[in-house]
């Protein structure tokens, strides 16, 4: 069926809380490829995704929402091309408590640059809370000019209307002329 | 025993207005309402919608029975809505019929809402004519909505609000390694607030979730004290450390606490502008159609004018969305901008049904 098949992408670096999104959003439990992290990983974190983190979301009259979480590291990065087809767009969820989260910015916006620009993109900053942590106006400003005009907001991965706000933002941004009517 | 229902009056002031107000609401006889004048607490609220906190109330409530409306114009035909001049007899078949409601709504939650609504129109529009106050009392309490009091509902002067009194207070410090304290309006001493000017950090003493009230109160005439303090690095690092409010918060939320629809004084709605990044709306005050209104400001250059005409559900949300983005700045001039109209095709029965998931 045609338009029947349509994708939100989570993109982001180890750690930045794209299973924790793909959990928060989906209705049904997500199917994930968690494994006990090895290597350079471990010192981040306990699991770490290995193909990918996979929810839906029933929108009604048999249409589905996708949403693919991909795995952060870099070695796995050839999967992320796959995901491109029938995408609305992509949320990238930045660490702030990386030290490196200027570096992680920059190589994923670059990655997913070509995908933004056919579709769209929300950029989430996760764990400002997290002692040491950059604030978010770094975060902010350390995006280059030419994605200015996407939203970026704080966010908890573990909260849901954060989420929501990505997603919704994302979408005005396709066309910020669109008529709402959520009545049908 | 009646259970009391705790009333709270919305947008109505002066004293005398309040007290007449007060004493029709207390001696009505079916219920029994308790007449509050915060809104804290309050299980309903009486929402004047010709002022501009209740304007800005109707923009997140609509009329039901826990927000009933005096207007000048005809709003609806809700039940819950009355007209001005307010007359005793029709307050008190207001609180009549919504007092009943609240009880049953908290008796049952399940309520067979369409047949309420058609008893309680039959029983308003059966309203003999001997019942409706003549006096002139009435019209005094509620003047008419004219001259004044319309330039009163489209602009307001920032300076005579905290928001004003905060940015004027930064205008003047910029750059500043100090802290600003900011004391209580109508107090001596009492702390407020102290803001961090290079960190972007404000602390409250009562914790962030106080301030909100003062973000509305008119202050014209009045002085807010500020001190300027220097604070070693220690000491900032303590008491900015958790638990503090972002300076963009504050800037933002209070401008919209003072805007309620309105714009800033001598904004022009005709020049085109574009906002160079998008605010942080997950973490500042929302009110219906920010995110679209954002989304539009950061794609292109539009007027204030423009964007009412795509949005006029909008109005007063854009202007309130206005005065906060341009608090805080986040404006530019868009005339040599390029107006082009980049709107991919999308399919419509898609989006409608990932907005209504989003609102779900
Ligand atoms: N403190 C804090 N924790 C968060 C926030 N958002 C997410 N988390 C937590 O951070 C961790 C993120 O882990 P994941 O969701 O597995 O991250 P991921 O992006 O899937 O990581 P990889 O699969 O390894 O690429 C989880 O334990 C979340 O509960 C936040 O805003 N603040
Ligand atoms: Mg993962």
């Amino acid at each position: 069926m045609k338009n029947s098949y349509q994708k939100i992408v989570i993109a982001g670096p180890v750690g930045s809380g794209k299973t924790t999104a793909v959990n928060t959003m989906s209705d049904i439990p997500v199917v994930g490829t968690e494994v006990k992290a090895s290597d350079e990983t471990k010192l981040l974190k306990e699991n770490t995704t290995v193909a990918m983190d996979y929810g839906t979301v029933a929108l009604g009259g048999k249409q589905k929402l996708h949403i693919y979480g991909t795995p952060g590291q870099k070695r796995f990065d050839f999967m992320w091309d796959m995901l491109g087809e029938n995408c609305i767009g992509v949320v990238l969820l930045v660490d702030a408590s990386a030290k490196d989260f200027k570096e992680q910015l920059a190589f994923f916006l670059g990655k997913f640059s070509d995908l933004i620009a056919k579709s769209s993109l929300a950029v989430g900053v996760t764990k400002t809370d997290e002692p040491g942590a950059a604030q978010f106006r770094e975060v902010r400003e350390a995006i280059s000019e030419e994605f200015k005009r996407y939203p970026v907001f704080e966010v908890d991965a573990r909260h849901k209307p954060d989420l929501m706000l990505l997603v919704e933002a994302l979408l005005f941004v396709i066309d910020p002329k669109i008529q709402v009517d959520v009545s049908g | 025993m009646k259970r009391a229902i705790n009333i709270a009056l919305v947008g109505f002031n002066g004293f005398r207005y309040l007290n007449n107000l007060k004493y029709l609401i207390e001696k009505h006889g079916n219920h029994k309402f308790n007449f509050k004048v915060v809104e804290t607490g309050a299980q309903v609220r009486f929402v004047n919608a010709d002022s501009p906190e209740g304007r800005d109330h109707l923009t997140r409530h609509q009329p039901s029975f826990t927000t009933l409306v005096a207007s000048e114009k005809p709003l609806s035909d809700s039940q819950y809505v009355i007209n001005k001049p307010i007359k005793s007899a029709a307050i008190h078949q207001l609180l009549d019929v919504a007092g009943s409601a609240f009880i049953d709504s908290q008796h049952a939650h399940t309520r067979d809402d369409a047949n309420t609504d058609k008893k309680a129109k039959q029983n308003v529009t059966k309203m003999p004519e001997s019942f409706v106050e003549k006096s002139d009392k009435s019209e005094d309490v509620l003047p008419g909505g004219k001259g004044q009091a319309k330039e009163e509902l489209r602009f307001y002067q920032p300076h005579d609000y905290l928001q004003g009194r905060i940015l004027q207070a930064l205008s003047k410090n910029k750059g500043s390694d100090d802290c600003i304290r900011f004391i209580k309006p109508y107090s001596q001493s009492e702390l407020l607030m102290t803001i961090s000017i290079a960190d972007g950090l404000v602390y409250m003493p009562e914790g962030v979730n106080k301030i909100d009230k003062f973000y509305g109160i008119l202050m014209a005439g009045t002085e807010v004290k500020t001190q300027i303090v220097q604070m070693d690095k220690n000491h900032k690092s303590e008491l900015f450390s958790s638990g503090c409010m972002s300076l963009d918060k504050l800037i933002w939320d209070s401008a919209v606490g003072a805007s309620l629809g309105r714009l800033p004084k001598s904004t022009d709605s005709s020049t085109t502008i574009k906002m160079k990044y998008w605010p942080n709306l997950s973490r500042l005050k929302l009110r219906g159609g920010f995110t679209q209104i954002a989304a539009l400001w950061t794609q292109n250059s539009y007027s204030i004018g423009q964007v009412r005409d795509f949005l006029p559900q909008y109005s007063q949300q854009i202007n309130a969305f206005y005065a906060a983005a341009s608090a805080l700045d986040l404006f530019e001039g868009g005339e040599h901008l390029m107006v082009t109209e980049t709107a991919k095709k999308v399919d419509k029965g898609l989006f409608n049904r990932l907005f209504k998931w989003i609102k779900s």
